[in-house]
């Protein structure tokens, strides 16, 4: 019933798709939300959906894992790696970012108790 | 190979600081100024043995895998960085103050990750690459800003952090259309095809590269992290900060820009963001009265005067951005490292306590720094100025011209102000000591700023060869490419 | 002498020795010889020498400076040493005034002279004027504007003067002669050379001029501070000088009264700064009765003030009837009536200089253990006087001089037979026979004055004062003179001009200019959430105005 779903056009329009309405879900909430948590919740979501339109994009259903061992030595019939080893690279990297991040948040709400981004003003200008 | 060591080597020891502090009390410190010397004098005898356009191409796992291009350009931005990170490392040494870095292994690490990633950033033709590198700039630059773990310091390191992450997601969107577009991620595979693309998704990669490095180089609507940040940081760090961190990112900005758009579609936009950033910024400063963030709108207006001279994209004016980026480095580091010995005793320096300070040398040194910023003639400050004015005249923008001229007007209000209370008279108790290693840096760097400003011509030649190599597209993608 | 700078070769730079830089070289030899004389009576830091040494240095690179680039380089020196060496003993709001002024200067020097090279790509003055000509109309105006706005400031043109006057009532008394003669000469030599080589750009300079002669009169009479009633004057000088310059055959009048002013400035300065040395006093009216305690200062400002007011037969005279004959030569009498009539008002101002000082009766009871100041004011004063004397009766002298400076810009020369004799279009005097005359005329009225003097009665004390019909105490100002030029405000057009409006512009423009920062500051506020709306908000207009 749903075969018309594996065509690749249509797998990438709703790949596009739905990684544009995540990125702007994570946009909104980046603009709406004070607490500190749910802004870098925001930061996680857009990475996301940065993640998947990129691995959805540049991967194809016909095409094999590029593992060249004996019985497949063709390239052309492979995945592009590139995509997905930056990926893995990039998600280390906002995994980083994202654990400092929360670290920073703790140490400072132990510190003052504040939470909310718009209220964090101990400097006077 | 010489150039990859520029990024092992600062790597190799920022990871080998613990075993290095075991061995001795000041082992670090000692150590850390070796490894800087030895960086420089690499760098040095590389500018030495390539007297006309060098370039020296390292490939890593060729044709896919990484690549560092060290080309006249990213020489003269590895050289003043490394000389920077010297000067800082020797200041360290001689300053000698017993616990404002606790842990300073890990300071040390953090330092060395900033440098290597600085100079990656500037070396790397992949842009890939650049994202890495981007981040781990980033990340140390964050902790180094929350490093003293005050609530300031806190709030600093947690904005930073915030705007980094935000602008490394719209970099990375950058890449991911690039790469799914060009079906490659060699700056120079890149740049020769970037002109094929449809408008549209020129446009669209082109305005998420601006807003992704944007943040990183200040321009006015998305600089507004910066002023905190200075203010919440130590001032030793932010010596770094504006003279190595915002250098480099504004470096590998126009190297993408030029690349990518060499006939300089956005130059009359670029110009005047850059031209508004700057009277913001100065005007936004006027009536500052803590010393770190009055200095961090000063180095607002002086990179968007940067990012000006850059986006005009012609060799006089590159040559002139070179010039600034000198002198700004120079000045504001030696600022900042006044700052730093002056802030012994307390942080935040309040504008009114410098009529308390007694160090006559200290107030010298900064009358130096602050006059070449303003870009008096006898400092380099005013070279750099110069060019870029003279290129602007000669090109006819006199609205810019205009604008940029009042913007330093403003700049020199506030800073004269700030010498006015140097300058009060009356009793001064608190007397600073100043050590005389710190003394010696004190001197070079303002002997380099008088004598760069009366001898331009000494540098001139080899800014303008680095000038003409960055903006040469054709000659970046035949090295890297191939004919 | 011509080198590149830079490397670059589309730079050139020169050096080079004119009759005209040569004359105000001269001028520079001169003030700074004379300064230095009285330096041993203050304590000084070396920074002060060190820092007047660039001072100088700077001075002759504006003058020998063929080029505008090197010239403006040392206009920017002079005035950063400038302010450092003011720095010594201005408050901070005075000095921060002189700095913004200054760097407004410079800035719009900088404009200008940039304005000047995107033609022909040289800042060489022989190619100013073509340069100049290949400007659009619009750019034209630009370029005089800023470059007049950078030399107004220099000079304290009126409106301009808002930073002069402080700065020169607060500066080292060591210092002033030197900012009235010679930083100020800075600013005419950049007129000179904008009118000579550019363009005359007549009526600004002629309603600049005369408004500036006029109103600093007027202010100078009612000032109670002797440097700030100097300062004015100085002004108003110069003000002659700009107007003189508006038409055609001025350079001769406005050279002959540079070289008058600087040196009865110098005279004038010096000699306050000795009264001030031997009294500390600054105020007119705390001063008094001085002639018999310093009578060779007595007949030094007398000389001084004759030439400042122009009057026969010394040399301010001489430069005076130049300006007169050069305006009425070219038919602008509302401005020689105007210049006249300032002329004429500074009479009030000189006589209430010297009355003030040397004349009247003291109101302080420490006045009178005053006594001679040192030689070291007196010998420069010596020094200056006489050349003053020998210009009024050989006013011919100089001529020549100005003359190879006049054909060196290509202007018309002026006749000259002998050097008792000035001659103009218009008329022409013999300075020995005038001098001979006035000289005869006060040897006799001086020979009446002693003679009844022998008989006129001696005060008993301070408070002895015969015209006196209440009995004065110790809080009674005893001085003729005191507060005198206030009364002056009562004139209607008097008042309007000495209502200060020139502060409440610049203060209006201050306050104008922080609100605004006040308000451009609240981006800065660390609010991470307004702060990256506005980003988005920017971006998505990036995105509607190119998808445009």
């Amino acid at each position: 019933m749903f075969e018309f779903l594996n065509q690749p056009e249509v797998i990438k329009t709703i790949v596009t798709l739905g990684a544009m309405s995540l990125f702007f879900v994570g946009l909104f909430g980046l603009l709406t939300r004070k607490h500190i948590v749910k802004v870098f919740i925001s930061i996680a979501i857009m990475e996301s959906a940065i993640f998947l339109l990129f691995i959805g994009l540049s991967f194809n259903r016909e095409k094999v894992a590029p593992i060249i061992d004996a019985t497949q030595t063709q390239v052309a019939t492979m995945n592009d790696p590139i995509p997905q080893a930056m990926i893995l690279t990039a998600i280390v990297i906002g995994m980083a970012v994202l654990a400092l991040g929360v670290s920073f948040a703790i140490e400072y709400y132990k510190l003052t108790g504040k939470t909310e981004i718009d209220t964090m003003n101990e400097m006077r200008f | 190979m010489s150039s990859t060591l520029f990024i092992a080597l600062p790597l190799l020891f920022g990871f080998a600081t613990p075993l290095l502090s075991r061995l001795g009390k000041n082992a670090l410190a000692y150590t850390s100024v070796l490894m800087q010397l030895s960086l420089l004098g690499l760098a040095l005898s590389l500018l030495l043995a390539h007297s006309s356009t060098t370039v020296e191409l390292i490939s890593i796992a060729a044709p896919l895998g990484i690549s560092f291009v060290l080309s006249t350009a990213s020489l003269l931005m590895v050289l003043l960085f490394t000389l920077l990170m010297t000067l800082f490392s020797l200041y360290y040494l001689f300053q000698r103050r017993a616990n404002a870095y606790a842990n300073e292994s890990k300071f040390f690490t953090l330092l060395n990750m900033l440098l290597a990633a600085s100079i990656g950033l500037v070396l790397s033709s992949d842009i890939f690459n650049i994202y890495v590198f981007f981040e781990i700039a980033g990340i140390s630059a964050y902790i180094l800003s929350a490093y003293s773990k005050t609530a300031l310091a806190l709030e600093s390191g947690l904005k930073y952090l915030l705007t980094g992450a935000v602008a490394s997601i719209f970099l990375l969107f950058a890449i991911v259309l690039i790469y799914l577009h060009v079906g490659s991620l060699n700056l120079a595979v890149i740049a020769e095809q970037f002109q094929l693309l449809p408008y549209n998704v020129k446009l669209l990669i082109s305005l998420l590269l601006l807003i992704g490095f944007g943040f990183k180089v200040e321009v006015f609507p998305l600089n507004f992290w910066v002023t905190d940040v200075y203010q919440g940081s130590t001032s030793l760090v932010n010596a770094l900060f504006s003279g190595i961190v915002v250098k480099a990112y504004l470096f590998v900005f126009f190297h993408i820009l030029y690349l990518f758009l060499p006939q300089g579609e956005f130059t009359l936009f670029l110009l005047y963001l850059g031209g508004v950033s700057m009277l913001v910024a100065e005007v936004a400063g006027l009536r500052q009265t803590n010393l770190k963030r009055l200095f961090a709108y000063s180095s607002l207006g002086q990179v968007a005067l940067i990012f000006v001279a850059f986006a005009m994209q012609n060799i006089q004016a590159v040559q002139a951005a070179f010039f600034i980026v000198i002198a700004h480095s120079l000045a504001k580091f030696m600022l900042f490292l006044a700052l730093a010995s002056l802030e012994k005793t307390e942080q935040n320096m309040h504008i009114d306590r410098l009529k308390q300070i007694d160090s006559p040398f200290l107030m010298v040194m900064m009358f130096l720094a602050m006059l070449s910023l303003l870009g008096i003639p006898l400092f380099v400050g005013f070279v750099g100025k110069f060019l870029l004015l003279k290129s602007l005249a000669v090109e006819g923008m006199l609205t810019l011209l205009v604008m940029v001229v009042v913007a330093s007007f403003i700049e020199a209000i506030y800073y004269f102000k700030l010498m006015g209370y140097m300058l009060h008279k009356g009793t001064r108790s608190e007397k600073v000591e100043v050590s005389l290693g710190e003394k010696m840096i004190f001197v070079s760097l303002g002997l380099s700023l008088l004598l760069l400003g009366v001898f331009p011509m000494s540098i001139a030649g080899f800014l303008q060869n680095a000038a003409e190599v960055l903006l040469d597209q054709t000659a970046y993608i035949t090295l890297l490419v191939g004919g | 002498m011509e080198f590149s700078l830079y490397g670059l070769s589309d730079i050139v730079l020169s050096l080079k020795v004119t009759a005209l830089a040569n004359f105000f070289a001269l001028l520079i030899v001169l003030s700074t010889l004379t300064v230095l004389f009285i330096a041993p009576n203050y304590r000084l830091k070396r920074s002060f020498y060190l820092l007047f040494t660039l001072l100088v240095a700077s001075l002759f690179l504006i003058v020998y400076a063929h080029d505008y680039l090197l010239f403006f380089i040392g206009w920017e020196v002079m005035s950063i040493s400038t302010y450092f060496l003011l720095s010594f003993t201005l408050s901070k709001e005075a000095l921060h005034k002189y700095i913004l002024f200054a760097m407004a200067s410079a800035l719009s020097l900088f404009v200008a002279i940039l304005l000047l090279y995107s033609t022909q790509h040289s800042f060489l003055y022989e190619d100013a004027k073509q340069s100049y000509l290949a400007m659009s109309d619009g750019v034209q105006q630009l370029f005089t504007l800023f470059m007049l706005i950078a030399i107004f400031i220099k000079l304290g043109t009126i409106g301009f003067h808002y930073w002069l006057v402080d700065a020169y009532e607060e500066s080292h008394n060591l210092f002033t002669p030197f900012l009235s003669a010679m930083l100020s000469k800075m600013g005419l030599y950049a007129l000179i050379l904008f009118v000579a080589n550019i363009t005359q750009a007549t009526y600004v300079l002629a309603v600049m001029g005369l408004l500036t002669t006029i109103i600093a009169t007027f202010k100078a009479i009612e000032q109670e501070s002797i440097k700030r009633l100097l300062a004015y004057s100085s002004i108003a000088q110069l003000g002659y000088i700009v107007t003189v310059l508006s038409v055609a055959d001025g350079m001769g009048g406005a050279l002959y009264h540079a070289l008058i002013h600087t040196l009865v400035k110098l005279l004038l300065f010096i000699n306050i700064a000795g009264v001030i040395y031997v009294t500390q006093k600054e105020k007119l009216s705390d001063l008094g009765g001085l002639i018999y305690k310093l009578p060779q200062s007595f007949v030094f400002l007398l000389i001084g003030i004759i030439v400042l007011a122009g009057m026969p037969p010394l040399g301010g005279f001489a430069s005076k009837f130049m300006i007169y004959t050069a305006l009425l030569d070219a038919k602008y009498l509302l401005l020689l009536a105007g210049v006249m009539f300032s002329s004429a008002s500074a009479f009030i101002y000189v006589y209430k200089l010297i009355y003030g000082i040397y004349l009247g009766h003291p109101t302080h009871k420490n006045l009178e253990e005053v006594k001679e100041v040192p030689w070291t004011f007196l010998a420069p004063q010596y020094l200056l006087a006489s050349l003053l004397v020998i210009i009024g009766t050989f006013p011919g002298l100089v001529i020549p001089y100005i003359n190879r400076i006049l054909g060196e810009l290509n202007l018309t020369l002026l006749s000259f037979e002998t050097i008792q004799t000035l001659i103009t279009s218009y008329a022409q005097y013999n300075g020995f026979v005038v001098m001979g005359a006035f000289g005869g005329i006060f040897v006799l009225v001086l020979m009446m004055f002693m003679l009844l003097r022998s008989k006129a009665k001696k005060p008993k004390n301070r408070f002895d004062i015969a015209y006196c019909a209440e009995e004065p105490n110790e809080a009674t100002h005893l001085h003729y003179g005191y507060s005198m030029g206030q009364e002056l405000k009562r004139v209607g057009l008097i008042h309007l001009i000495a209502k200060n409006s020139s502060k409440y512009f610049y203060d209006f423009l201050a306050k104008q200019m922080q609100y605004f920062s006040e308000v451009v500051r609240k981006i800065y506020s660390g609010n991470l959430l307004l702060n990256f709306n506005i980003a988005v908000l920017f971006l998505i207009i990036l995105l509607l105005w190119s998808l445009k």
